[in-house]
């Protein structure tokens, strides 16, 4: 059996972490569903519900780029490269993150 | 841009849909693959990893289907989510949203319905009229050296000849004048508004007949022409039912049979904003008198408008300055004939100026009242839309305070600040779009209301929305949405974590310098605009209150036109007579009398008179006497005092040199002594007059003029010329009944008009009630805005100081001490706003003085009413919001957060 995921990725920081992930090095999609996990040491489960879409909005944005490739496997796979403007969008959101979670703490330690 | 590279994205897609549908199926699948080669790997039996992988993955089209989400353009999705987002939000709050609308609406609408009126008034160029730029009308400067300038717009016939003849500048020269005659006969006739022209009338104008043709340049020659008559389109739809087969029919005019040969086209008024209902040539202006002056030559006159079109390549100038030279020339001839000092000798200046005919308003403003007063309504629309605009951001910017913490809370959860702005703007947008449509039906029933009711007798085209006034509205939507959209904007801005650290305590509206401002601000507008009101109103109080010298309400005047039917003088007196005698067995009427003119109508110079010595140079100051003839009785009925002395006799009509002076003519004839008794010789009698009263003095023609000279003597039974009628107090007699009263009088009767004495002076008084009515209800309007916005402020206030009030409470604050604190805030508010209001009148009083009759522009009961109006006003708007900070319950209030 599957561990159960220990936490459901905010809907809206999916995009965050695909980004992560792609600046460390171009992925295919179950690649970076697979890392997400890693990373996070098993704590983040994306659900591929999300992760698709998200990629189709990064790339209409304009963040990421993919083209095809071959596998580990040597299968013809889709793989995700992070652009320039998705750098830059990293560095952005991933400061109104760490800003929002601090918030969140401060609101939560005091109520 | 990225919303550029998406909306080819969109279209990539659109052509290579199948690609990507293959492109997702791939990658579906490689998902799965890899999937089920993970769970292999951990173990599984092939059918259990591929089961579980599917399983985890879910159903490939859902996914499929997300992906698809993913590619759609987000800014259109964005726009339609934030339009249902919006929407929804202010349904959430009809009540905001509706005193939005409303404020929108009003400020708008109002502000439209001043262009449209005032469009019509000064911009847009007479109908029907071809190259209107092109066509330009003299206007006539004598500038004397003891007096103001004075301004002309007409000469007279034999000017127009000259012109005509001479004019090197304009191609075509026509002219014009308007005149009321009675037009048809028996229970069709008529008082009609004609226009006399003369020959290159048209072909100046190059207006085509809507009907039939309109009369030639032989035809309208001033003697010898022929008898024809060009209709104007809206008579012949209301008296004629539009029928087409009007052409060749006759119309009497003045008894005379007419020939109708046209129709002029729809909205068609020459170049005068008035409608004219019969165009003829100019041969009608003295058709049938049978004392047929020379008025094709007599000269000085002023009564003939002329107009005229611009020779190619001759600019307005051009024509002013051989105008100019022209009409100097012929005034030089003039004076020398007459043995009287030339212009140049007496230091007068003179000029002419070919000024446009685009508008209503001449080179010197005066060409029609109206046409000031609508630059005026024009400004003080303004005002109110100023005021509705910031009402608007007042209440938007409210709301935004309102929803502080959960524009906070929705930043901090990631909601980009660019969306959040383009939500809170879609808002604005949206509130402005439905006020608009609102606005929009305010404009087109204001526009109805101001045509038919304050200026009914001008000229409007059916169609007054035009596309000026629809882009203005466009204009006006925008900018409002744009500028209430400012406020909240602000807000996103802010930093969320410290909005949610501060708790609700904060953003009270009394701290909030802008609201506070804004509030103030709509208090300062209403401020102005119930002073214009006020002002306008204690005019027409003044006006009511002038002494006129008669009684403008209770007396009706009766006049028939005879020159057309060939009666001689003695039997139209002789109808006079018996007129007299019928009208006064009608129940109703008080009393009757014969005149040869009445007051504000016209008036007759007096013969020559012969004063006391030294009394001379006083009456070469004020002008000629005028006389009028009247009979016994004619005082009493028309409301004329009687000051020393006595009436005529009946006796005395049959004449007795007996006469009556005003008062000015008795002052300056007798000064500091009894004129009764007098005896004056006049050259038309043999021997004297015996003055026998004086009274007191009435107008002759205008609410304002200067003290005239005048006197009466006994009319004698045959020089009858008009009725005068007094109704019994509380006796409703009314024209229509005099009307049939008369014409069973005789069957053969030209067109009967009667009106009230009083009548004349409505056309004078109108640009008063004009401006009495508009600012009235502006005023009004503006200080509902003012109150509403006040109220909410404070409302608002008292709900975030629920908690201060409980405390207070609690500590051991009375009712009064809560009263205080809630007053304080709107009081101070309303104080800021009526000094500067106050200010700002003073500062722009003298700009409204010279609109104003016998008022002074910062007239202090009319500010000091204003300033208690709106305290009151505040007051009413506080004690909503003090009722409810009454009923607060500490303990409630303290638990609450």
């Amino acid at each position: 059996m599957t561990p159960q995921p220990q936490s459901d990725v905010l809907r809206g920081s999916v995009e965050l972490l695909v980004l992560k992930t792609l600046s460390l090095a171009p992925q295919h999609g179950w690649g970076i569903g697979q890392r997400i996990q890693q990373i996070s040491e098993g704590e983040l489960e994306v659900n591929q519900g999300s992760l698709y879409p998200a990629l189709q909005r990064l790339e209409q944005q304009g963040l990421i780029t993919s083209d095809w490739g071959v596998s580990e496997n040597n299968r013809r796979a889709r793989y995700y490269e992070i652009t320039r403007l998705g750098l830059a969008a990293l560095e952005r959101e991933a400061d109104s993150w760490r800003r929002f979670a601090a918030t969140m703490e401060l609101v939560l330690r005091r109520t | 841009m990225a919303w550029t590279r998406s909306v080819w994205a969109r279209v990539r897609q659109l052509v290579a849909r199948r690609a990507t549908e293959r492109r997702m199926d791939e990658e579906m699948r490689f998902h799965l693959d890899m999937e089920t080669e993970k769970n292999i790997r951990e173990g599984m039996s092939i059918e259990e990893a591929s089961r579980q992988a599917v399983l985890a993955f879910g159903g490939v089209e859902k996914h499929k289907e997300g992906m698809r989400d993913g590619r759609r353009i987000p800014l259109l999705e964005n726009l339609v989510q934030d339009t249902r987002y919006a929407a929804r939000s202010l349904r959430r709050t009809p009540g905001f949203t509706i005193t939005v609308v409303l404020t929108l609406a009003a400020g708008i609408g109002a502000t439209t319905a001043m262009y449209g009126v005032m469009s019509r008034l000064l911009l847009l160029p007479p109908p029907h009229v071809m190259e209107p730029e092109r066509v330009v009308k003299p206007y006539f400067t004598y500038d004397a050296v003891d007096r103001d300038p004075e301004t002309y717009t007409g000469r007279d016939y034999a000017y127009f000849e000259r012109v005509r003849a001479s004019s090197r500048t304009l191609r075509s020269v026509g002219a014009y004048v308007q005149m009321d005659f009675p037009v048809d006969e028996g229970s069709d006739a008529l008082q009609a508004k004609v226009t006399l022209a003369t020959q290159g009338f048209w072909s100046v104008l190059g207006t085509r007949p809507a009907l039939g043709r309109l009369f030639s340049d032989e035809e309208a020659v001033p003697i010898g022409g022929a008898r024809v008559a060009v209709l104007g389109h809206a008579f012949w739809r209301r008296h004629y039912g539009g029928d087409p087969a009007v052409v060749g029919k006759t119309l009497r005019v003045k008894g005379h049979p007419y020939e109708i040969v046209g129709v002029t086209p729809r909205g068609f008024r020459g170049i005068e904003l008035e409608e004219t209902d019969v165009w003829l040539p100019i041969g009608a202006y003295a058709d049938g008198s049978p004392d047929s002056l020379k008025w094709t030559e007599t000269r000085y006159g002023f009564w003939l408008t002329d107009v005229g079109r611009l020779a190619p390549g001759a600019t307005a100038a051009q024509a002013g300055a051989e105008l100019s030279a022209l009409t100097r020339s012929i005034d030089d001839e003039h004076a020398r004939e007459r043995k009287r000092p030339t212009d140049p000798e007496t230091g007068t200046k003179s000029w002419v100026t070919a000024g446009p005919v685009v508008g209503a308003l001449g080179r010197d403003m005066k060409r029609i009242p109206e046409a000031r007063v609508a630059v005026w309504l024009v400004a003080i629309a303004g005002v109110l839309l100023a005021a509705a605009c910031v009402n608007v951001a007042s209440l938007l910017l409210l709301r935004a305070m309102r929803r502080r913490r959960e524009i906070a809370v929705r930043v901090a959860l990631g909601m980009g600040r660019g969306r959040m702005a383009a939500q809170l703007f879609t808002e604005s947008l949206l509130l402005a779009t439905v006020g608009g449509v609102v606005a929009l039906t305010v404009a087109i029933a204001g526009t109805t209301w101001i045509s038919r009711v304050l200026l009914p007798d001008l000229a409007w085209e059916p169609d007054s929305l035009d596309w000026r006034m629809l882009s203005l509205t466009g204009t006006c939507i925008l900018g409002t949405a744009l500028l209430a959209g400012l406020a909240p904007l602000l807000q996103t801005r802010e930093d969320p974590a410290r909005v949610l650290r501060e708790g609700a305590q904060q953003g009270s509206p009394a701290r909030s310098r802008v609201l506070r401002g804004l509030l103030a601000t709509q208090i300062a507008l209403s401020v102005v605009l119930l002073t214009g009101a006020g002002l306008f109103l204690r005019s027409l109080q003044r006006i009511d209150a002038v002494d006129l010298g008669f009684d403008r309400q209770h007396v009706l005047v009766a006049t028939i036109d005879f020159s057309g039917t060939g009666k001689t003088r003695k039997q139209v007196g002789a109808f006079w007579e018996q007129a007299l005698e019928r009208v006064r067995a009608i129940p109703g009427v008080e009393r009757a009398s014969l005149s040869t003119t009445a007051p504000l109508r016209t008036a007759f110079g007096a013969g020559i008179f012969r004063l006391p010595e030294g009394t001379a140079r006083v009456v070469k100051e004020q002008g000629m006497p005028t006389v009028n003839y009247v009979t016994p009785d004619f005082f009493a009925t028309a409301g004329t005092r009687i000051v020393l002395g006595r009436d005529f006799r009946p006796e005395e009509r049959h004449g007795a040199p007996t006469l009556v002076l005003n008062e000015t003519l008795a002052r300056v004839g007798w000064p500091g002594r009894s004129a009764l008794g007098a005896c004056i010789p006049f050259e038309t009698m043999k021997g004297c007059a015996t003055v026998i009263g004086v009274v007191a003095n009435a107008r002759r023609f205008d609410l304002r003029e200067p003290e005239m000279l005048m006197y009466y003597l006994p009319l004698t039974p045959d020089d009858g010329g008009l009725l005068l009628v007094r109704e019994a107090p509380r006796a409703r007699l009314g024209a229509e009944t005099l009307r049939r009263a008369l014409a069973e009088l005789d069957p053969n009767l030209p067109y009967l008009h009667v009106e009230s004495l009083g009548t004349p002076l409505d056309l004078q008084i109108r640009p008063w009630r004009l401006g009495a009515s508009v600012f009235t209800a502006f005023g009004v309007l503006a200080m509902l805005l003012a109150a509403v916005g006040l109220y909410s402020a404070l409302a608002y206030a008292i709900t975030q100081r629920t908690r201060e009030i409980g405390i207070r409470l609690a500590i051991g604050a009375r009712a009064g001490d809560v009263v205080r604190l809630v007053m304080r805030d709107g009081l101070r508010v309303a104080l800021v706003g009526i000094s500067v209001g106050l200010a700002a009148c003073i500062v722009a009083g003298p700009w409204i003085a010279d609109l104003l009759f016998e008022v002074g522009p910062r007239d202090g009961p009319v500010l000091v009413a204003v300033s208690a109006l709106l305290l009151f006003v505040t007051l009413l708007a506080s004690a909503g919001p003090i009722m409810r900070a009454l009923r607060v319950d500490p303990t409630i209030a303290m638990r609450a957060e």
